[in-house]
Protein backbone atom coordinates (compact mmCIF):
# COMPACT_ATOMS: atom_id res chain seq x y z
CA UNK A 1 0.00 0.00 0.00
CA UNK A 2 0.89 2.99 -1.09
CA UNK A 3 0.81 6.38 0.59
CA UNK A 4 0.67 9.95 -1.58
CA UNK A 5 1.99 12.86 -0.45
CA UNK A 6 -0.19 15.88 -1.81
CA UNK A 7 0.92 19.66 -0.95
CA UNK A 8 -0.90 21.73 -0.96
CA UNK A 9 -1.21 24.85 -3.79
CA UNK A 10 0.67 27.12 -5.09
CA UNK A 11 3.06 24.56 -6.55
CA UNK A 12 4.59 27.58 -9.36
CA UNK A 13 4.60 30.99 -8.53
CA UNK A 14 5.51 34.06 -10.91
CA UNK A 15 6.37 37.62 -10.55
CA UNK A 16 2.79 38.43 -10.63
CA UNK A 17 2.40 39.39 -6.50
CA UNK A 18 -0.61 41.32 -4.58
CA UNK A 19 1.88 44.44 -4.89
CA UNK A 20 1.52 44.01 -8.54
CA UNK A 21 -1.93 43.39 -9.05
CA UNK A 22 -2.60 46.09 -6.38
CA UNK A 23 -0.12 48.54 -8.49
CA UNK A 24 -1.74 47.63 -12.08
CA UNK A 25 -5.31 48.36 -10.97
CA UNK A 26 -4.38 51.30 -9.12
CA UNK A 27 -2.75 52.83 -12.74
CA UNK A 28 -5.40 51.80 -14.97
CA UNK A 29 -7.75 53.51 -12.73
CA UNK A 30 -5.64 56.96 -13.25
CA UNK A 31 -6.91 57.62 -16.59
CA UNK A 32 -10.94 58.27 -15.33
CA UNK A 33 -9.03 60.00 -11.88
CA UNK A 34 -7.62 62.27 -14.10
CA UNK A 35 -10.75 63.10 -16.33
CA UNK A 36 -12.67 63.45 -12.90
CA UNK A 37 -10.14 65.83 -11.90
CA UNK A 38 -10.47 67.66 -15.15
CA UNK A 39 -13.83 67.76 -15.06
CA UNK A 40 -14.75 68.82 -11.17
CA UNK A 41 -11.32 70.93 -10.77
CA UNK A 42 -8.15 69.69 -9.13
CA UNK A 43 -9.43 71.74 -5.92
CA UNK A 44 -12.76 69.86 -5.40
CA UNK A 45 -11.24 66.44 -6.26
CA UNK A 46 -7.75 65.97 -5.71
CA UNK A 47 -7.29 66.16 -1.86
CA UNK A 48 -10.13 64.19 -1.39
CA UNK A 49 -8.43 61.29 -3.61
CA UNK A 50 -5.05 62.35 -1.57
CA UNK A 51 -6.51 62.14 2.02
CA UNK A 52 -8.25 59.13 1.20
CA UNK A 53 -5.18 57.23 0.18
CA UNK A 54 -3.20 58.18 2.73
CA UNK A 55 -5.97 57.65 5.69
CA UNK A 56 -6.76 54.00 3.97
CA UNK A 57 -2.85 53.18 4.27
CA UNK A 58 -2.14 54.82 8.17
CA UNK A 59 -5.45 53.14 9.07
CA UNK A 60 -4.69 49.50 7.86
CA UNK A 61 -1.14 50.07 9.70
CA UNK A 62 -2.80 51.24 12.89
CA UNK A 63 -5.31 48.30 12.83
CA UNK A 64 -2.73 45.58 11.84
CA UNK A 65 -0.74 46.46 14.93
CA UNK A 66 -3.65 46.73 17.06
CA UNK A 67 -5.05 43.69 16.13
CA UNK A 68 -1.19 41.96 15.89
CA UNK A 69 -1.55 40.86 12.57
CA UNK A 70 1.90 41.01 10.35
CA UNK A 71 1.80 44.63 9.19
CA UNK A 72 0.68 44.65 5.30
CA UNK A 73 0.24 48.48 4.76
CA UNK A 74 2.57 48.85 2.25
CA UNK A 75 1.15 46.18 -0.51
CA UNK A 76 -1.33 48.61 -2.61
CA UNK A 77 -3.93 47.16 -1.01
CA UNK A 78 -4.85 49.45 1.41
CA UNK A 79 -3.78 52.58 -1.17
CA UNK A 80 -5.72 50.67 -3.83
CA UNK A 81 -9.05 51.01 -1.15
CA UNK A 82 -8.59 54.56 -0.46
CA UNK A 83 -8.12 55.28 -3.88
CA UNK A 84 -11.31 53.24 -5.12
CA UNK A 85 -13.33 55.14 -2.43
CA UNK A 86 -12.56 58.38 -3.37
CA UNK A 87 -13.21 57.83 -6.54
CA UNK A 88 -16.91 56.72 -5.64
CA UNK A 89 -17.14 59.87 -3.70
CA UNK A 90 -19.01 63.11 -5.01
CA UNK A 91 -16.68 65.64 -5.30
CA UNK A 92 -16.09 68.71 -2.97
CA UNK A 93 -16.98 66.03 -0.07
CA UNK A 94 -15.79 67.78 3.22
CA UNK A 95 -11.71 66.16 4.04
CA UNK A 96 -13.05 64.40 7.01
CA UNK A 97 -15.71 62.24 5.38
CA UNK A 98 -13.10 60.08 3.26
CA UNK A 99 -11.06 59.78 6.57
CA UNK A 100 -14.06 58.34 8.44
CA UNK A 101 -15.24 56.13 5.49
CA UNK A 102 -11.44 55.04 4.56
CA UNK A 103 -11.39 54.03 8.53
CA UNK A 104 -14.83 51.58 8.48
CA UNK A 105 -13.82 50.06 5.34
CA UNK A 106 -10.39 48.77 6.27
CA UNK A 107 -11.81 48.07 9.39
CA UNK A 108 -14.70 45.80 7.73
CA UNK A 109 -11.24 43.87 5.66
CA UNK A 110 -9.21 43.45 8.77
CA UNK A 111 -12.11 42.48 11.38
CA UNK A 112 -12.56 39.09 9.34
CA UNK A 113 -8.57 38.17 8.79
CA UNK A 114 -7.51 40.83 6.78
CA UNK A 115 -6.91 40.60 2.81
CA UNK A 116 -7.80 37.63 1.06
CA UNK A 117 -10.62 36.91 3.97
CA UNK A 118 -12.53 39.81 3.56
CA UNK A 119 -16.52 38.66 2.53
CA UNK A 120 -17.16 42.53 1.14
CA UNK A 121 -15.17 44.81 -1.30
CA UNK A 122 -13.88 47.13 1.73
CA UNK A 123 -13.93 50.40 -0.71
CA UNK A 124 -17.91 49.79 -1.29
CA UNK A 125 -18.64 49.14 1.85
CA UNK A 126 -16.85 52.32 3.53
CA UNK A 127 -19.32 54.19 0.39
CA UNK A 128 -22.41 51.92 2.23
CA UNK A 129 -21.09 53.23 5.17
CA UNK A 130 -21.02 57.18 3.72
CA UNK A 131 -23.95 57.03 2.12
CA UNK A 132 -25.83 55.82 4.83
CA UNK A 133 -24.56 57.84 7.53
CA UNK A 134 -24.26 61.05 6.22
CA UNK A 135 -26.41 61.27 3.03
CA UNK A 136 -26.52 64.88 2.70
CA UNK A 137 -22.86 65.09 2.10
CA UNK A 138 -22.82 62.02 -0.44
CA UNK A 139 -25.57 62.93 -2.43
CA UNK A 140 -25.22 67.02 -3.44
CA UNK A 141 -23.38 66.51 -6.46
CA UNK A 142 -21.36 68.86 -8.42
CA UNK A 143 -22.28 70.69 -11.98
CA UNK A 144 -19.13 69.76 -14.21
CA UNK A 145 -16.30 73.25 -14.72
CA UNK A 146 -18.50 74.80 -11.83
CA UNK A 147 -19.25 74.96 -7.94
CA UNK A 148 -22.78 75.26 -8.57
CA UNK A 149 -24.54 71.88 -7.27
CA UNK A 150 -27.20 70.05 -9.58
CA UNK A 151 -28.21 66.59 -9.88
CA UNK A 152 -27.60 63.36 -11.25
CA UNK A 153 -28.69 62.57 -14.25
CA UNK A 154 -30.14 59.09 -12.23
CA UNK A 155 -31.34 61.36 -10.04
CA UNK A 156 -33.50 63.52 -12.69
CA UNK A 157 -34.73 59.98 -13.85
CA UNK A 158 -35.66 58.88 -10.25
CA UNK A 159 -37.18 61.77 -8.68
CA UNK A 160 -38.52 63.88 -11.56
CA UNK A 161 -40.45 60.65 -13.00
CA UNK A 162 -37.95 58.90 -15.96
CA UNK A 163 -36.76 59.65 -19.52
CA UNK A 164 -38.69 62.32 -20.06
CA UNK A 165 -36.98 64.66 -17.36
CA UNK A 166 -33.82 63.53 -18.35
CA UNK A 167 -34.36 64.69 -22.09
CA UNK A 168 -36.01 67.48 -20.80
CA UNK A 169 -32.30 67.97 -18.99
CA UNK A 170 -30.65 67.83 -22.38
CA UNK A 171 -33.12 70.08 -24.29
CA UNK A 172 -34.31 66.68 -25.54
CA UNK A 173 -31.58 66.56 -27.75
CA UNK A 174 -30.62 62.84 -27.78
CA UNK A 175 -27.22 62.62 -29.29
CA UNK A 176 -26.00 65.54 -27.15
CA UNK A 177 -27.20 63.66 -24.08
CA UNK A 178 -24.69 60.44 -25.04
CA UNK A 179 -22.27 62.51 -25.97
CA UNK A 180 -21.88 64.57 -22.60
CA UNK A 181 -22.53 61.31 -20.82
CA UNK A 182 -19.74 59.75 -22.25
CA UNK A 183 -17.70 62.17 -22.01
CA UNK A 184 -18.58 62.79 -18.40
CA UNK A 185 -20.26 66.04 -18.51
CA UNK A 186 -22.22 65.26 -16.27
CA UNK A 187 -23.22 65.49 -12.12
CA UNK A 188 -21.45 62.53 -10.25
CA UNK A 189 -18.78 60.54 -8.37
CA UNK A 190 -15.04 61.93 -9.09
CA UNK A 191 -14.26 58.66 -11.17
CA UNK A 192 -17.13 57.52 -12.74
CA UNK A 193 -18.33 60.04 -14.81
CA UNK A 194 -14.96 60.41 -17.33
CA UNK A 195 -16.03 56.83 -18.99
CA UNK A 196 -13.86 57.05 -21.84
CA UNK A 197 -11.00 56.54 -18.79
CA UNK A 198 -12.74 54.20 -17.56
CA UNK A 199 -13.00 52.12 -21.00
CA UNK A 200 -9.02 52.68 -20.93
CA UNK A 201 -8.71 51.49 -17.38
CA UNK A 202 -10.35 48.07 -18.28
CA UNK A 203 -8.04 47.70 -21.75
CA UNK A 204 -5.21 47.62 -19.39
CA UNK A 205 -6.92 45.36 -16.73
CA UNK A 206 -7.79 42.89 -19.77
CA UNK A 207 -4.50 43.33 -21.75
CA UNK A 208 -2.51 42.49 -18.21
CA UNK A 209 -4.74 39.69 -17.76
CA UNK A 210 -5.24 41.13 -14.28
CA UNK A 211 -9.46 40.79 -15.04
CA UNK A 212 -11.36 38.51 -17.33
CA UNK A 213 -13.77 39.59 -19.30
CA UNK A 214 -16.69 37.96 -17.89
CA UNK A 215 -18.08 39.86 -14.63
CA UNK A 216 -17.75 43.25 -16.68
CA UNK A 217 -19.63 41.61 -19.96
CA UNK A 218 -22.05 40.03 -18.40
CA UNK A 219 -22.94 43.02 -15.70
CA UNK A 220 -23.57 45.25 -18.39
CA UNK A 221 -25.25 43.52 -20.82
CA UNK A 222 -27.71 42.82 -18.33
CA UNK A 223 -28.13 46.57 -17.28
CA UNK A 224 -28.35 47.19 -20.59
CA UNK A 225 -31.33 44.14 -21.27
CA UNK A 226 -32.96 44.51 -18.17
CA UNK A 227 -33.04 48.90 -18.36
CA UNK A 228 -34.41 48.48 -21.89
CA UNK A 229 -37.21 45.89 -20.65
CA UNK A 230 -38.33 48.34 -18.28
CA UNK A 231 -38.42 51.22 -20.55
CA UNK A 232 -35.46 53.08 -19.57
CA UNK A 233 -32.85 54.13 -22.64
CA UNK A 234 -30.32 50.95 -22.24
CA UNK A 235 -27.38 53.16 -23.42
CA UNK A 236 -28.60 56.16 -21.50
CA UNK A 237 -28.38 53.23 -18.54
CA UNK A 238 -25.08 51.95 -18.70
CA UNK A 239 -23.48 55.39 -19.65
CA UNK A 240 -25.27 57.12 -15.87
CA UNK A 241 -24.42 56.18 -12.93
CA UNK A 242 -21.26 54.35 -11.37
CA UNK A 243 -22.40 50.91 -13.39
CA UNK A 244 -19.53 51.20 -15.14
CA UNK A 245 -17.16 51.97 -12.64
CA UNK A 246 -18.36 49.20 -10.40
CA UNK A 247 -18.27 46.45 -13.48
CA UNK A 248 -15.00 47.27 -14.31
CA UNK A 249 -12.90 48.20 -10.86
CA UNK A 250 -15.32 46.99 -7.65
CA UNK A 251 -17.56 43.80 -8.75
CA UNK A 252 -13.91 42.31 -10.16
CA UNK A 253 -12.05 42.66 -7.16
CA UNK A 254 -10.30 39.25 -6.99
CA UNK A 255 -11.73 38.32 -2.40
CA UNK A 256 -15.11 39.00 -3.43
CA UNK A 257 -16.30 37.80 -6.66
CA UNK A 258 -16.47 33.99 -8.13
CA UNK A 259 -13.19 32.18 -9.33
CA UNK A 260 -14.83 29.82 -12.52
CA UNK A 261 -15.68 31.86 -15.46
CA UNK A 262 -19.02 30.26 -15.68
CA UNK A 263 -19.96 31.75 -11.81
CA UNK A 264 -18.75 34.85 -12.62
CA UNK A 265 -21.04 34.92 -15.46
CA UNK A 266 -23.87 34.20 -13.05
CA UNK A 267 -22.13 36.83 -10.82
CA UNK A 268 -22.41 39.82 -13.08
CA UNK A 269 -25.90 38.99 -14.13
CA UNK A 270 -26.74 39.32 -10.75
CA UNK A 271 -25.27 42.20 -10.00
CA UNK A 272 -26.63 43.84 -13.13
CA UNK A 273 -30.11 42.49 -11.82
CA UNK A 274 -29.99 43.88 -8.30
CA UNK A 275 -28.55 47.58 -10.27
CA UNK A 276 -31.39 47.30 -12.30
CA UNK A 277 -34.14 46.64 -9.88
CA UNK A 278 -32.82 48.97 -7.46
CA UNK A 279 -32.99 51.86 -9.95
CA UNK A 280 -36.38 51.36 -10.84
CA UNK A 281 -38.07 50.24 -8.20
CA UNK A 282 -36.57 51.39 -5.10
CA UNK A 283 -35.92 54.70 -3.52
CA UNK A 284 -32.30 55.42 -4.43
CA UNK A 285 -31.54 56.77 -7.98
CA UNK A 286 -28.37 54.77 -7.97
CA UNK A 287 -28.30 51.04 -6.38
CA UNK A 288 -24.39 49.67 -7.95
CA UNK A 289 -23.41 49.78 -4.24
CA UNK A 290 -25.76 47.99 -2.96
CA UNK A 291 -26.09 45.59 -5.87
CA UNK A 292 -22.46 44.47 -5.61
CA UNK A 293 -22.31 44.19 -2.29
CA UNK A 294 -25.49 41.50 -1.92
CA UNK A 295 -23.81 39.74 -4.79
CA UNK A 296 -19.97 39.78 -2.59
CA UNK A 297 -22.92 37.92 -0.29
CA UNK A 298 -23.50 34.97 -3.04
CA UNK A 299 -19.68 34.52 -4.01
CA UNK A 300 -18.95 32.07 -1.43
CA UNK A 301 -22.17 30.17 -2.19
CA UNK A 302 -21.05 30.34 -5.70
CA UNK A 303 -17.60 29.15 -5.49
CA UNK A 304 -18.78 26.11 -3.43
CA UNK A 305 -19.53 24.46 -6.84
CA UNK A 306 -15.61 24.26 -7.71
CA UNK A 307 -14.13 20.90 -7.48
CA UNK A 308 -11.32 20.30 -5.31
CA UNK A 309 -8.22 19.70 -8.16
CA UNK A 310 -6.15 16.66 -8.55
CA UNK A 311 -5.16 14.34 -5.55
CA UNK A 312 -6.87 11.79 -3.21
CA UNK A 313 -5.56 9.41 -0.67
CA UNK A 314 -5.94 5.85 -1.31
CA UNK A 315 -7.76 3.28 0.91
CA UNK A 316 -5.25 1.60 3.51
CA UNK A 317 -2.44 4.83 3.11
CA UNK A 318 -1.72 5.49 6.78
CA UNK B 1 -27.39 29.44 51.68
CA UNK B 2 -27.23 32.98 51.17
CA UNK B 3 -24.24 32.10 48.81
CA UNK B 4 -26.21 30.26 46.65
CA UNK B 5 -28.83 33.20 46.61
CA UNK B 6 -26.01 35.38 45.51
CA UNK B 7 -25.13 32.99 42.78
CA UNK B 8 -28.48 32.72 41.46
CA UNK B 9 -28.56 36.58 41.29
CA UNK B 10 -25.25 37.91 39.85
CA UNK B 11 -24.80 34.41 37.02
CA UNK B 12 -27.34 36.73 35.16
CA UNK B 13 -25.04 39.94 34.86
CA UNK B 14 -22.01 37.90 32.95
CA UNK B 15 -21.36 34.52 32.74
CA UNK B 16 -24.88 34.08 31.36
CA UNK B 17 -25.53 37.26 30.38
CA UNK B 18 -29.07 36.97 28.40
CA UNK B 19 -27.82 39.16 25.50
CA UNK B 20 -24.29 39.01 25.37
CA UNK B 21 -23.88 35.39 26.13
CA UNK B 22 -26.87 33.61 25.56
CA UNK B 23 -27.84 35.57 22.19
CA UNK B 24 -31.51 35.98 23.36
CA UNK B 25 -33.91 38.28 22.61
CA UNK B 26 -31.94 39.84 20.07
CA UNK B 27 -34.98 41.45 18.16
CA UNK B 28 -36.45 43.50 20.74
CA UNK B 29 -32.57 44.26 21.96
CA UNK B 30 -31.42 45.50 18.50
CA UNK B 31 -34.68 47.54 17.63
CA UNK B 32 -35.01 49.49 21.07
CA UNK B 33 -31.55 50.45 21.74
CA UNK B 34 -31.31 53.56 19.32
CA UNK B 35 -31.43 55.70 22.61
CA UNK B 36 -30.46 55.64 25.96
CA UNK B 37 -34.13 56.36 27.19
CA UNK B 38 -35.76 54.03 25.29
CA UNK B 39 -33.30 50.97 26.36
CA UNK B 40 -34.02 52.06 30.12
CA UNK B 41 -37.91 52.02 29.41
CA UNK B 42 -37.89 48.49 28.25
CA UNK B 43 -35.31 47.13 30.76
CA UNK B 44 -38.07 48.35 33.16
CA UNK B 45 -40.70 47.09 31.34
CA UNK B 46 -38.54 43.45 31.21
CA UNK B 47 -38.34 43.55 34.60
CA UNK B 48 -42.10 43.82 35.42
CA UNK B 49 -42.97 41.23 33.30
CA UNK B 50 -39.92 38.23 34.19
CA UNK B 51 -40.09 38.75 37.76
CA UNK B 52 -44.01 38.36 38.09
CA UNK B 53 -44.26 35.74 35.26
CA UNK B 54 -41.02 34.04 37.12
CA UNK B 55 -43.10 34.41 40.69
CA UNK B 56 -46.54 33.39 39.30
CA UNK B 57 -45.19 30.39 37.92
CA UNK B 58 -42.70 29.45 40.66
CA UNK B 59 -46.06 29.50 42.77
CA UNK B 60 -48.21 26.94 40.56
CA UNK B 61 -45.02 25.28 39.22
CA UNK B 62 -46.22 22.00 41.09
CA UNK B 63 -49.79 22.22 39.21
CA UNK B 64 -48.45 22.90 36.08
CA UNK B 65 -49.26 19.19 33.92
CA UNK B 66 -45.98 18.99 31.77
CA UNK B 67 -47.30 18.10 28.24
CA UNK B 68 -49.25 21.68 28.47
CA UNK B 69 -46.48 23.43 30.66
CA UNK B 70 -45.82 25.64 27.05
CA UNK B 71 -49.67 27.39 26.55
CA UNK B 72 -49.68 27.88 30.60
CA UNK B 73 -46.38 29.88 30.64
CA UNK B 74 -47.56 32.19 27.72
CA UNK B 75 -50.98 32.72 29.27
CA UNK B 76 -49.26 33.79 32.23
CA UNK B 77 -46.45 35.98 30.44
CA UNK B 78 -49.18 37.69 28.06
CA UNK B 79 -51.29 38.42 31.28
CA UNK B 80 -48.82 40.28 32.48
CA UNK B 81 -47.68 42.37 29.10
CA UNK B 82 -51.37 43.29 28.88
CA UNK B 83 -51.38 44.94 32.12
CA UNK B 84 -48.02 46.28 31.53
CA UNK B 85 -49.35 47.62 28.62
CA UNK B 86 -52.46 49.19 30.54
CA UNK B 87 -50.05 50.89 32.35
CA UNK B 88 -47.66 51.93 30.06
CA UNK B 89 -50.88 53.55 28.18
CA UNK B 90 -51.90 55.28 31.56
CA UNK B 91 -49.28 56.21 33.17
CA UNK B 92 -46.33 56.99 30.55
CA UNK B 93 -48.15 57.01 27.07
CA UNK B 94 -45.04 58.51 25.64
CA UNK B 95 -42.70 55.91 26.50
CA UNK B 96 -45.53 53.23 25.17
CA UNK B 97 -45.46 55.35 22.11
CA UNK B 98 -41.89 55.45 21.27
CA UNK B 99 -41.73 51.15 22.52
CA UNK B 100 -44.53 50.43 20.03
CA UNK B 101 -45.39 47.24 18.92
CA UNK B 102 -42.08 45.88 21.20
CA UNK B 103 -44.35 45.68 24.42
CA UNK B 104 -46.67 43.37 23.17
CA UNK B 105 -43.94 41.48 21.65
CA UNK B 106 -42.32 41.01 25.02
CA UNK B 107 -44.77 38.08 25.32
CA UNK B 108 -42.79 35.93 22.95
CA UNK B 109 -39.41 37.16 24.40
CA UNK B 110 -37.30 34.08 24.21
CA UNK B 111 -35.36 35.41 27.33
CA UNK B 112 -38.57 34.81 29.44
CA UNK B 113 -39.74 31.81 27.89
CA UNK B 114 -36.01 30.39 28.47
CA UNK B 115 -36.04 31.46 32.22
CA UNK B 116 -39.43 30.14 33.46
CA UNK B 117 -38.49 26.70 31.34
CA UNK B 118 -35.43 26.29 33.31
CA UNK B 119 -35.44 27.96 36.19
CA UNK B 120 -38.97 29.00 37.51
CA UNK B 121 -40.76 26.30 36.93
CA UNK B 122 -38.65 23.57 39.12
CA UNK B 123 -37.14 26.39 41.89
CA UNK B 124 -38.72 27.96 44.84
CA UNK B 125 -40.26 31.62 44.73
CA UNK B 126 -37.38 33.27 46.33
CA UNK B 127 -34.64 31.88 43.91
CA UNK B 128 -37.30 32.50 41.00
CA UNK B 129 -37.68 36.20 42.00
CA UNK B 130 -33.93 36.61 42.51
CA UNK B 131 -32.88 34.86 38.87
CA UNK B 132 -35.69 36.87 37.39
CA UNK B 133 -33.93 40.22 38.74
CA UNK B 134 -30.68 38.99 38.27
CA UNK B 135 -31.57 38.36 34.23
CA UNK B 136 -33.17 41.53 33.97
CA UNK B 137 -30.11 43.35 35.20
CA UNK B 138 -28.06 41.87 32.67
CA UNK B 139 -30.58 42.50 30.43
CA UNK B 140 -30.24 45.67 30.83
CA UNK B 141 -26.76 46.58 31.19
CA UNK B 142 -26.66 45.33 28.32
CA UNK B 143 -29.30 47.05 26.23
CA UNK B 144 -27.77 50.49 27.86
CA UNK B 145 -24.09 49.59 27.00
CA UNK B 146 -25.52 49.33 23.06
CA UNK B 147 -28.04 52.07 23.18
CA UNK B 148 -24.66 54.34 24.80
CA UNK B 149 -22.29 53.85 21.75
CA UNK B 150 -25.10 54.04 19.40
CA UNK B 151 -26.63 57.25 20.63
CA UNK B 152 -23.50 59.07 21.21
CA UNK B 153 -22.68 57.82 17.87
CA UNK B 154 -25.82 58.13 15.80
CA UNK B 155 -27.35 61.18 17.06
CA UNK B 156 -24.90 62.87 19.19
CA UNK B 157 -26.65 62.97 22.40
CA UNK B 158 -26.95 60.62 25.40
CA UNK B 159 -30.42 61.13 27.11
CA UNK B 160 -31.62 63.71 24.26
CA UNK B 161 -28.94 65.78 25.55
CA UNK B 162 -26.53 67.18 22.96
CA UNK B 163 -23.07 66.41 23.48
CA UNK B 164 -21.34 67.89 21.20
CA UNK B 165 -21.63 71.40 19.26
CA UNK B 166 -23.68 72.26 15.84
CA UNK B 167 -20.55 71.30 13.92
CA UNK B 168 -21.06 67.53 14.73
CA UNK B 169 -22.34 64.75 11.89
CA UNK B 170 -23.72 61.99 13.48
CA UNK B 171 -23.07 58.87 11.39
CA UNK B 172 -27.06 58.31 11.26
CA UNK B 173 -25.90 54.54 10.32
CA UNK B 174 -25.89 53.70 14.11
CA UNK B 175 -29.75 54.40 14.75
CA UNK B 176 -30.43 52.48 11.60
CA UNK B 177 -30.96 48.59 11.89
CA UNK B 178 -27.16 47.86 10.07
CA UNK B 179 -25.95 50.08 13.04
CA UNK B 180 -27.28 48.03 15.86
CA UNK B 181 -25.60 44.99 14.49
CA UNK B 182 -22.26 46.20 14.39
CA UNK B 183 -22.14 47.65 17.93
CA UNK B 184 -23.65 44.58 19.30
CA UNK B 185 -21.01 42.58 17.45
CA UNK B 186 -18.41 44.80 18.54
CA UNK B 187 -19.36 44.54 21.99
CA UNK B 188 -19.94 40.69 22.38
CA UNK B 189 -16.31 40.36 20.61
CA UNK B 190 -14.72 42.80 23.50
CA UNK B 191 -16.61 41.08 25.97
CA UNK B 192 -15.25 38.01 24.95
CA UNK B 193 -11.53 39.30 24.75
CA UNK B 194 -12.37 40.85 28.24
CA UNK B 195 -13.60 37.24 29.93
CA UNK B 196 -10.41 35.36 28.03
CA UNK B 197 -7.95 37.60 29.37
CA UNK B 198 -9.29 38.15 33.07
CA UNK B 199 -11.49 35.00 33.64
CA UNK B 200 -10.27 31.75 32.32
CA UNK B 201 -12.66 30.10 34.45
CA UNK B 202 -15.42 31.43 32.43
CA UNK B 203 -13.65 30.66 29.45
CA UNK B 204 -12.78 26.68 30.25
CA UNK B 205 -16.59 26.54 30.54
Amino acid sequence: MSRYVITASPHIRNKVNTVFLMNTVSISLLPAAMGGIFIFGWKNTLPVILVSIVSAILSEGLLQKMLKMPLTWFDGSAALTGFLLALTCPPGIPIWLPVVGTIFAIFSKQVFGGLGQNPFNPALIGRAFMVLSFPVYMTSWMKPFSMVTSSTPLALYAENGGMKSVLAFFQGNVPAMYKSMFLGIRGGSIGEVFIPGLLLGLVVLLLTKTIKWQIPVSYLGTVFLLSWLFGMDPVFSILSGGVMFGAFFMATDYVTSPMLPKNQLIYGFGCGLLNVLIRVFANMPEGTTFAILLMNVVTPILDRKIKKPVGYIVDGAK
Amino acid sequence: MKNNLLKIFTKGLFIENPVFILMLGLCSVLAVSVSVINALGMTLAFTFVIVLSELTISLIRNWIPKTLRIPIFIVIIASFVTILQFLLQAYLPALNKSLGIFIPLIVVNCIIIGRIESFASKRPVVESILDGLGISLGYGIAIVLIAVVREILGSGSILGIQLFGSSFQPALMFILPPGAFLVIGIEIGALNAFMKKYNKKVCSR
